[in-house]
This record gives structure tokens, sequence and C-alpha cells, in this order.
């Protein structure tokens, strides 16, 4: 130790508040008592820069992450929260009823949930999800909101991008039902009609991140082939058209 | 000292205080010319001593086009916590 | 009653003249809003005669985001998240803060498990908010290498509350009716080799900067805070208990499960900038040993007893509820009208509004570089006072 002792606590009770409390009393070096000498000084220098010196020579003890150049083996913690996405089952299907519990549970309205109409079975079926990553505090709110457990938090946090739109995503590849529903179907047919392709960044403004040349979202969705659904349609003209969303 | 106890000092030394209903903590209204006097009896009288003042804020009620201003005051002599709105 | 309002305008003229030509004249020197030491966005003015500090004047502000009137339109488990961007190193004791007004309020019952796990997290986090502090305390006062050394050790607290909470600044994680998630199966044994890890890290400390000259006479017996004043301006927190007064919440109120462990109540004995700065090192002591004290005995039980979708109603009423984060008393003033579960109004009491103004009672006769230790050791963070 150096010119005073850290160890030098006293320990009492004292009273406040009605109550009796135990307390310790900070060490501090009274100069009057006992004067500094400059030998003292220097060691107490000496002393730290010693220990600064101990992890210069053992390198073993550094922490350091060297990122970017590790990307390659970052690891992150299952409940790390950093991106909205999808759950998918095995056949590429979306678990969205459109219920927009989410909806209603995000704290800043970063989420829109359009519903529609089933051409087909004229049910309340999911058209477009969209997650503004832009406005997103990454609460969880909307993992928690889910009965369905139809999204979650995934682990992509490099999502710097040169322009404000393209951090408005639609979620989902497909708009149509959710695998729970679209099993009751049995013809093939049907199912392929039931559904349509969507992609991330084309819709209704705002989502009108497909327009912009050479542009592309560093982080999106992954684009699920939904195997059993053969989609041979051309897309259909999105931009500029359907409710405004804000 | 229960909060019953120490409301009922409050309104033995301040005249204008009354119990303010509906507050999970002591709470005394007082009007709002008095206030200055009863914050310095609040103070010195000393079963009470509320030394300290934790936080003040308001309560804007428009319907009734008036306000409450909310003060909380905390006594480290007794370790009693009151809110005096007014 | 009359009350004078001096507005900033007024505030900023010299108060005299210089009585003789060659005497000096007192003028002002904006510390901020942009200072390397200020830590976000305050703005202090300082009257100065010479190089002596004769007055400063905070205007905070910078930050403002109008939190409180934003909760207004938000239900109970939105404020939350909010309450996390006030003062960002004490995140889940603020969350703690709102989520007990809540359930006071609605009477959710909470369990054990739920309060060990709460009280757990927060003396974690008190732990890496101190030595985070410590690191830079040690940059304001030019020892660089101890602001590298803070941050090793809040990235090891860090990626507990990663693996467990997901998040390592921005928490959502005590939520009215309980925590967001169960404890992840590798906490407890984390938070043991964390602990073991951390016991003689802080003794490296003391050997790094406490035991170092120049923070010592930087430190002792500069900018002394008496206790009646410290409590007159409703410090709280370290500040306060450096000048000698025992108040600190976990103590004084019942909450969590504070009152089973067994830990100190660490104050000064002057109230200068050291005692604040070694009140808080002996603090990560004390927190260590209360986590240690918990973390073999968590009991039992669900951890979320409401479920998600459902309103939380809130009996029309006034509701007060505070704990002590790593800075001091965080308090939410709640008053629910009955009528929706939406707040109308409410107040966040945050300990670094009321902790700043005690600067315009310590300054006055330092020197400029003393201003430096003084706020260095009030630990300010500022979206906290602006809220």
């Amino acid at each position: 130790m150096s010119f005073m002792d850290f160890t030098d606590l006293r320990y009492e009770k004292r009273t406040l508040g009605g109550k009796i409390l135990p307390v310790v009393v900070c060490p501090r070096f009274n100069p009057r008592s006992q004067p500094m000498r400059v030998f003292d000084a220097v060691k107490g220098l000496l002393q730290g820069m010693r220990l600064t010196l101990g992890y210069l020579l053992s390198p073993s003890k550094i922490v350091t992450q060297q990122y970017p150049e590790n990307r390659a083996t970052l690891k992150f913690p299952e409940r790390y929260r950093a991106i909205l996405k999808f759950k998918y089952d095995e056949n590429g299907l979306h678990k969205c009823t459109g219920c927009k519990n989410c909806e209603v549970a995000c704290p800043n309205a970063s989420i829109k949930v359009i519903t529609r109409d089933s051409v087909i079975t004229e049910d309340h079926e999911l058209d477009r999800y969209i997650w503004r990553l832009d406005s997103c505090m990454f609460c969880n709110a909307c993992v928690q909101a889910c009965p369905f457990d139809a999204i979650e938090m995934g682990h992509a946090f490099e999502n710097a991008v040169y322009d404000r739109r393209l951090l408005i995503y639609g979620l989902n590849p497909i708009a149509g039902p959710a695998a729970s529903a679209l099993e009751n179907e049995e013809d093939p047919e049907v199912r392929r009609r039931m559904s349509d392709p969507r992609t991330i960044l084309g819709g209704p403004i705002p989502l009108n991140g497909a327009g912009l040349p050479n542009l592309k979202p560093v982080a999106a969705a992954p684009f699920v082939d939904p195997l059993p659904i053969a989609v041979t349609d051309p897309l259909p003209p999105e931009d500029g058209e359907g409710e405004e969303v804000s | 000292m229960d909060s019953e106890e120490l409301l009922d000092i409050v309104e033995r030394i301040e005249s204008g205080a009354t119990k303010r209903e509906k507050s999970d903590r002591p709470a005394v209204h007082v009007p709002v010319d008095r206030l200055l006097s009863a914050m310095r009896r609040l103070r010195n009288y000393q079963w009470l001593s509320f030394d300290m003042l934790v936080t003040h804020t308001a309560i804007d009620w428009p319907d009734d086009n008036r306000f409450e201003l909310v003060y909380l005051l905390y006594s480290t002599v007794h370790g009693h916590l009151l809110e005096r709105p007014q | 009653m009359t009350v004078t309002i001096r507005t900033l305008n007024e505030l900023l003229q010299p108060s005299h003249l210089p009585a003789h030509p060659l005497a000096t004249q007192e003028y002002f020197v904006n510390m901020g809003p942009q200072h390397p030491i200020s830590h976000g966005s305050l703005r202090l003015v300082l009257r100065l005669d010479g190089e002596t500090v004769k007055e400063v004047i905070p205007v905070p502000g910078f930050v403002h985001r109008g939190v409180e009137k934003m909760c207004e339109s938000l239900t109970p488990r939105q404020i939350v998240p909010y309450t996390d961007r006030l003062d960002y190193l004490s995140a889940f004791m603020n969350n703690w803060a709102i989520t007990r007004v809540v359930e006071t309020a609605a009477g959710i019952e909470s369990n054990e498990r739920i309060e060990t796990i709460r009280t757990l997290m927060s003396e974690l986090q008190r732990i890496q908010s101190h030595a985070l502090w410590w690191g830079v305390t040690g940059m304001d006062l030019g020892a660089f290498t101890a602001f590298l050394y803070g941050f090793r050790e809040r990235e090891v607290i860090s990626e507990i509350f990663e693996e467990t909470v997901g998040a390592r600044l921005t928490m959502n994680y005590i939520q009215p009716g309980g925590v967001m998630y169960d404890i992840h199966p590798n906490f407890v044994k984390r938070v043991k080799d964390v602990m073991a890890y951390m016991k003689p890290i802080i003794d490296e400390y003391d050997t790094l900067l406490s035991g170092n000259v120049i923070l010592q006479e930087r430190c002792r017996n500069i900018g002394i805070l008496s206790p009646e004043k410290a409590i007159a301006l409703g410090c709280t927190g370290p500040v306060l208990r450096a000048s000698g007064v025992p108040y600190d919440l976990r103590k004084m109120e019942n909450y969590g499960v504070y009152n089973k462990v067994d830990f100190n109540v660490v104050v000064g004995a002057v109230g200068d900038c050291w005692d604040r700065y070694y009140v808080r090192m002996q603090e990560m002591r004390e927190s260590i040993r209360i986590v240690e004290q918990l973390i073999d005995s968590i009991p039992e039980g669900p951890t979320m007893t409401l479920r998600y979708n459902l309103p939380i109603e809130m009996p029309e009423g006034t509701y007060y509820s505070q704990v002590e984060t790593a800075r001091g008393v965080f308090g939410a003033f709640l008053v629910a009208e009955g009528k929706s579960e939406k707040p109308y109004p409410l107040h966040f009491r945050s300990p670094n509004y009321n902790n700043l103004w005690s600067v315009t009672a310590l300054a006055p006769g330092w020197r400029v570089a003393d201003i430096i230790a003084i706020l260095s050791s009030l630990d300010l963070v500022i979206p906290d006072i602006d809220r």
C-alpha cells in the first residue's frame, strides 16, 4: 500500500429517520497527523505504473476484441435484441395472423400491420407487416405481446444505411394466411392463390426503398422461398399506391 | 409514528390543512395563501421536522380550471414522507 | 408571498465594475454544452474572477425530450422502456421505480423470486455504474488509463446482462408483474465468477488511482458539502452519503429483498470530493457482498405474474414510489384518473437533477480546475437531468 491505508474503515452505528443503521466510514489521508513524504507520493505513482506495466507484459489478460476483423467469430447471446424478424416454419410459412397485438403494444408506433380479407376464404389475414427500424427502440414489447409466437428479435446489428427509407422493412415475404390456417386447405392450386409475394422494401409510402437506385439494405429479413407455393406471377406495381402509412 | 398520527399532528399545527384522500402516502391539502407559513411550520416543528424536499411537481386539472402544486417532503430525523398537494 | 424570478439574461450581467482601473473585472465562461467532462450536453455558466469561481449557473435542458409528457399517452408497460433512457447507467433501477409505482397502484402481487432477481440485477448494475464512473473520473482528472480499466469491468457485467436480458444498456427488463425473462441457465455461475473476479479488481483500482498522489491532492478537502446543505438541496445517493448522512433507501424503504441481506451504508467523513470518490469505491464492495449473499438462494417461482396483453387497471389516486439508483433516489409520482390505464400526469424525481444544483453551493471560491473534480465526483448523467 501507498501512503494511506485503504483498509482503515470505521464501522459504527448511526441513527437516521428513526432507524439504527450499520455504517462504514471511508478512509482518508490526513496530512496533519501523517505528513506526506515525497518518497511515499512517488511510490504511489510507481505502484500504479507497475500495474499497467504488468498488463503490458502479460497479453493474455488483455480483453480487447478486434472488431470488425472478428466478424466471423462474433457470438451473440440467444436473447440479444437487434432486429425484428419473422419466425418461419419448416415450409417457410409465417405464423402471423394479423391480430395487431404488436402494433398496439409498440410504445412508439414502429409497427404497422396491414391486413386484408382473403380472396378465397374471405378470412382476416396479413397483407403487409411494416416495421420501422428508424424509430424502433428494441424494447421487445411486440415479441412479448405476440400470442402466436410469430416474431422474434434477431442478432443482425450492423444496420447502418445511406438512406433512411431503407430502414423501413416489410417483414413478411408472403402476404397471406398464417401457416396454421393454410394447412387446412387441401388443394395446392387454391393454396397458391391464397398467398402473394411481398418484397422487403417495396410498397406504399413510406415503404418505397425499393425504388432507390444502387442502394441495398445491409440487414434485411431473409427471403425464404416458400416451397409449396410456386410463385409465377410477375410482381404487381407497388410504388406509390395503397394507403399512406406513417 | 403511523400515517394517521402524522396527519393529526399536521392538522393540529396547520389549521388550513385537510387530509387528502386517495393517496398511498400521507397527504394534506393546504390553501395556496398559507403555503409558505405551512412549509415553515412543517420544517421547524420538532415532531415533524421535514427538512428535505424530495421533489415538487404540479398536476393540471383543465376541467376544473385549476392546478395543484405537489411537494414531497421527507424528514431525515423521523423518516416519514409527506405529500403536500395544495 | 412573492417570488423573484431572474432570467438567465439578468444573471449574466456582471455584478460590479472593477473598483480600480488595474483590478480585474468579473467575466463569464461557458463550460459546455459540449465539454469533455460533462458527459452530455450540460451548460454551466461560470462567473469568474481571474481563476476563482464566483458563481456557477447550471443551464440544463439541452437533452429535454418531454418524457413525462410522452408517458401520459402510454400504457404502464410502454412507459418502462422510456425510463431506460433517463439515467441510462441505472436502467434496471429506473425500470424498478416505475414498476413499483404501477404495482402499488394496481395492487399487483410480486413474489420472492421476482424480487430477488430484481435486487440482483440492480446491484450488478450499481457495480457496473460505479466501475464506469471510476474510469470516467480518472479520465476527467487526467488519468486516461483508468478509463480503459473501468470499461473492462463494465464489459464483464454487460455480458451477464446481455445473456439474461438481451440488451446492454436499455434493458426494459423489470416490468409490472415481474421480469421479462427468467434468468439464463448460466446466470448463477457467471455472476459467481464475475464476483470472484471483481473483488481483487477493486483493490487494483485503489492501487492504480486511489493511491495516486495527484488524485488525492485534487480531491482532498475540495468542494466540501455540509450535511445540512446537502439535505436542504435534496441531494441523494453517494453525494449525500459522502456528507455523512447515512440515507440509503435500500435500508430506509422496505423494497426488494434488501431487508434479508447484511450490508453497511457507506458514508464519508467530511463531504469533500475524496469522500464522494471513496463512498462509491466502498459501495462496490458492499454491492458485491449483497450479490454474494443472494446468488445462492434464488427462490423458485414464476417470473411473470401478469398476462402481457391484459390492461393494468389503476384505481383513481396519487401514488409515489422510489428506489435507490446508483446516483440517488429515483422516484415516480403517478396520478391515476381511473378512466384508462394511462397515467395523468406522471412525474419522475431524478437524482441527478437535485445533485446538479449542489454544484451551485459547492463551486464558489474554488478554481476552474476544481470544478472538474467537483462535477466528476457528482457523477451526473445529463439525460436524467433534462428528462
